[in-house]
């Protein structure tokens, strides 16, 4: 069996070397603040029998029990991710640039080569000929000019990273598109693996309502919201006429619904995050995909003027006042790796020297106090989900809260798609239950649309200029430079919490026996047009 | 009738009046700005006033309340103003009959349980079979409907295999298949209306077993069965459709757990979503067409009375 092993040792991006790290799970020495049970050895990366096994067979359709719905197929309106609905964005539009967890490098994907001058201010997208949008209309240079425009100025998710750092983007022949950035930046690729790396049709953009025309490799059949989206594969995709008839994707509303929906076969591929179902999945011997997500599992801090955590006294008794490992127990078994720090042990950019805030719940009381004297009433809510995992999230939480003296109001919603809405568009929330999903290839894009203050999906409210010129200089260090600022991070982090960590997530996307060429890609999306169904021949 | 049927609709539109005054209002009073669920946060003020211009936010709550209420009753029930954009009468034309079918399967399941279990219950009133349809009944009923639902899946989807969890197959795809879908939550549904149903049909039995008509069949030696099916049955059941008319109403609204559980994109699902979205338009419909159903089927049980039983008609008259 042949089995990638990627042991928390995914690379940086371009230019970076092969950056090993050690499986830091397991490890005994938790610092404080980290959960005590040793954590389960994670093996990152594709997990299984991978090899070739023959020739596609062709047909069939696949169910994707997704992990959130993409409520809409324009990718400036759906973050694009794994875990909010990318994967659909990504299979009707495809992407210019996909990470590749082989290489651990970001390889040009709908487009032909990618590269940068000198300094990372300049970065050149070549695209490939021929290559056609489905409704037969030519996906050339002015066309990427125009979705990117077009993405930038609807405000997409990424527009928040991307446009205070791009000085424009312009179609140099048919088939070059060149884009000026006003800062160097390293890892400006991965965001042409995501929503701006979506390119929609001009017809798209241009009909009264938004059309989702794509250069993927599949159609819109059919949305029904809350039940199912349906695409048809195209038969002039340029990759290749997809050996599937149809993608469809369905949506549960927890991991234990989406595990067993696979364990009944109701679905062919899924996606879980919980530890304990993530767990089960493999102890069940599934093949699929691994991944560590930093921030995985975090109680985003709403820090806006007006919320109780725009005092830091508030926020930092709710860091003392929380014990991932208790959270860890309670919640998922002792399975997880439960820890308060940005970039845990299971993470490459993982700071041993830096002291994580340990649990003292005799500091957290003394700060409520204090803040209570200066007016505030001690009541705080909390947005959950309400999977069986997310209520005994909540109650820990409540009690541990409520244990240094705050009042909390707990709110549990139905589903992630509830909570994306509440909390990073609406922003109506104190405390939530959350992931930023900092990926290990590019940590910079995250902790910018998260916590830098220029943010437009800065959905926390903070805004701190030391973490700020921490984040810029992150954005033009390549490679393991990007190290020593991702400690200096970290030491902030743990001063002034613009977020409360408590896990890593480590997201597995388990598919069934007879699936095949399942592509994972960045941001816990995946690809499609290279899947079958079938047996080996 | 004609005037009996008159003061009925006439009641009705009252009902439905006061009712979706009262979403409206409640909605209205959302701490929600629907602007900022558009558009999300971080834009300029005067894009957010826009947006509020559009929907009609500045005016005074009754305009929009009559606004609304027009366009309601003109079959325009607005746009959804969080994604997926849509007409809300088109979300709701698609979660209807997924919470009416789910409704009456659960109905007709409880039916074709609880009409047996009352009849034999009632046959053998203070018997052994009678003690232990009772004890049952009452255990059904304890049993909230969200656990009951668990070990469902547990059993018939998780050990055995034999039914899936979650996923919904149209009629319009496959009745095969739709069913298939549509068994374990109609079961869901159907136990505790059983467990109801059984009970009140077996007192209202015992009840017109001891009618002096009972006793003049029985006295011509008509067969137990016979008289139960022929005779009691009939007048025996106007508590039970009372309750049935009641209860399909409120399932039709009010199957989320159901829908949870499973994952179906029912009425529950729908209005719980939008409630938590703050799409405000779509909870005002959503709610508006519950109560219309609702009251329609009220109405529909009513009339029904009467033709079950000559002597309402007649008192009518």
């Amino acid at each position: 069996m042949k089995r990638t092993t990627l042991t928390a040792r995914l690379v940086a991006t371009f230019g970076a070397g092969a950056l090993m790290l050690s499986a830091c799970g397991g490890s005994g020495s938790a610092s404080s603040g980290s959960a005590s049970r040793e954590a389960p050895e994670r093996t990152i990366g594709t997990i299984g029998d991978q090899q070739d096994c023959g020739d596609p067979v062709e047909g069939g359709t696949l169910t994707l029990a997704d992990f959130a719905e993409a409520r809409s197929l324009n990718p400036a309106q759906t973050i694009a991710t794994g875990y909010s609905g990318g994967t659909a964005l990504a299979a009707v539009y495809d992407v210019l640039v996909r990470y590749d967890p082989q290489t651990q490098e970001f390889e040009p994907h709908l487009a032909e080569d990618v590269t940068s001058n000198e300094d990372l201010t300049q970065w050149t997208v070549t695209l490939r000929d021929g290559v056609t949008f489905s409704d037969g209309t030519p996906l050339n240079a002015q066309a990427v000019v125009d979705s990117v425009n077009w993405y930038l100025s609807s405000r997409g998710f990424d527009a928040a990273v991307i446009a205070p750092n791009l000085a424009g983007v312009r179609a140099e022949d048919d088939t070059t598109v060149v884009f000026d950035l006003k800062t160097p930046w390293a890892t400006f690729p991965a965001m042409l693996g995501q929503a701006m790396g979506m390119i929609v049709a001009p017809a798209a953009i241009q009909a009264p309502e938004f059309q989702p025309i794509g250069a993927g490799p599949f159609t819109l059949d059919h949305y029904s919201p809350q039940e199912e989206l349906v695409l048809n594969a195209r038969d002039d995709y340029w990759g290749g006429d997809p050996s599937l008839d149809q993608l469809r994707f369905v949506w549960l509303n927890n991991d234990d619904a989406r595990f067993e929906t696979l364990e009944s076969d109701g679905a062919d591929v899924t996606v879980l995050r919980d530890p304990e179902r993530v767990q089960a999945a493999r102890d069940a011997g599934y093949r699929g995909y691994l991944t560590v997500q930093n921030l995985g599992n975090v109680v985003m801090l709403n820090s806006a003027e007006g919320r109780p955590a725009a005092d830091p006294r508030v926020r930092q008794a709710i860091a003392l006042a929380v014990d991932p490992a208790v959270l860890n127990q309670r919640v998922y078994g002792g399975v997880d790796v439960g820890s308060k720090a940005v970039f845990s042990e299971l993470s490459q950019w993982h700071a041993p020297d830096v002291e994580v805030v340990p649990t003292d719940v005799e500091r957290a009381r003394a700060l409520v106090e204090e803040a209570k004297a200066d007016g505030f009433d001690g009541t705080i809510g909390y947005i959950g989900n309400s999977s069986a995992s997310g209520r005994d999230q909540a109650l820990a939480l409540q009690a541990m809260l409520e244990n240094a003296g705050f009042t909390v109001e707990t709110e549990l919603l139905q589903s992630t798609a509830d909570i994306i809405q509440r909390v990073f568009v609406s922003r109506d929330y104190d405390l939530s239950q959350s992931g930023l999903s900092v990926s290990e290839e590019d940590p910079f894009q995250r902790l910018f649309t998260s916590f830098h203050s220029q943010s437009a999906s800065n959905a926390s409210g903070y805004a701190n200029p030391e973490l700020d010129a921490l984040i810029t200089e992150l954005q033009g260090t390549e490679g393991k430079d990007r190290q020593e600022i991702l400690a200096a991070i970290e030491e902030l982090s743990q001063e002034d919490f613009p977020t409360l960590p408590l896990s890593p997530v480590t997201p597995f996307v388990p598919w069934q026996e007879d699936v095949h060429g399942v592509q994972p890609i960045n941001e816990g999306m995946l690809l499609f047009g290279d899947a079958w169904i079938g047996e080996c021949s | 009738m004609g005037p009996i049927l008159l003061k009925k609709v006439g009641e009705l539109a009252a009902v439905l009046l006061i009712v979706s005054f009262g979403t409206f209002m409640l909605v209205s009073l959302l701490p929600n700005d629907p602007a900022v669920s558009i558009l999300g946060q971080g834009r300029e003020p005067a894009e957010y006033a826009a947006v509020r211009e559009e929907l009609g936010l500045n005016d005074a709550l009754p305009v929009r309340y009559l606004d609304w209420l027009g366009s309601a009753v003109a079959g325009d029930l607005g746009r959804t103003v969080v994604p997926p954009y849509t007409d809300v009468l088109d979300r709701i034309a698609a979660a209807l009959p997924v919470s009416v079918e789910l409704a009456v399967l659960g109905m007709a399941m409880a039916l074709l349980f609880s009409i047996p279990l009352a009849m034999w219950s009632a046959h053998r009133a203070g018997g052994r079979v009678d003690r232990v349809i009772s004890a049952g009944s009452f255990g059904v009923l304890s049993v909230p409907s969200f656990l009951a639902g668990l070990l469902i899946i547990m059993v018939f989807a998780n050990q055995l295999g034999w039914f899936p969890r979650g996923q919904w197959v149209r009629i319009s795809e496959s009745l095969g298949d739709n069913l298939y879908h549509a068994f374990l939550p109609a079961l869901v549904i159907a136990l505790a209306e059983t467990a109801l149903f059984t009970r009140i049909l077996r007192n209202d039995l015992i009840t017109t077993l001891q009618e002096d008509f009972i006793l003049a069949a029985k006295a011509k030696g008509m067969s137990a069965r016979h008289i139960l099916f022929s005779d009691a049955l009939r007048p025996s059941s106007f508590s039970m459709i009372t309750l049935l008319g009641i209860s399909l109403g409120r399932l039709i609204g009010s199957t989320v757990i159901v829908e949870y559980l499973f994952a179906l994109p029912g009425m529950g699902s729908l209005v719980i979503g939008a409630a938590n979205t703050g799409d405000f338009t779509m909870v005002q419909g959503a709610v508006l067409v519950i109560a219309v159903i609702y009251v329609l089927t009220n109405l529909l049980i009513d009339l029904s009375y009467g033709v079950l039983d000559p002597r309402i008609r007649r008192a009518h008259v």
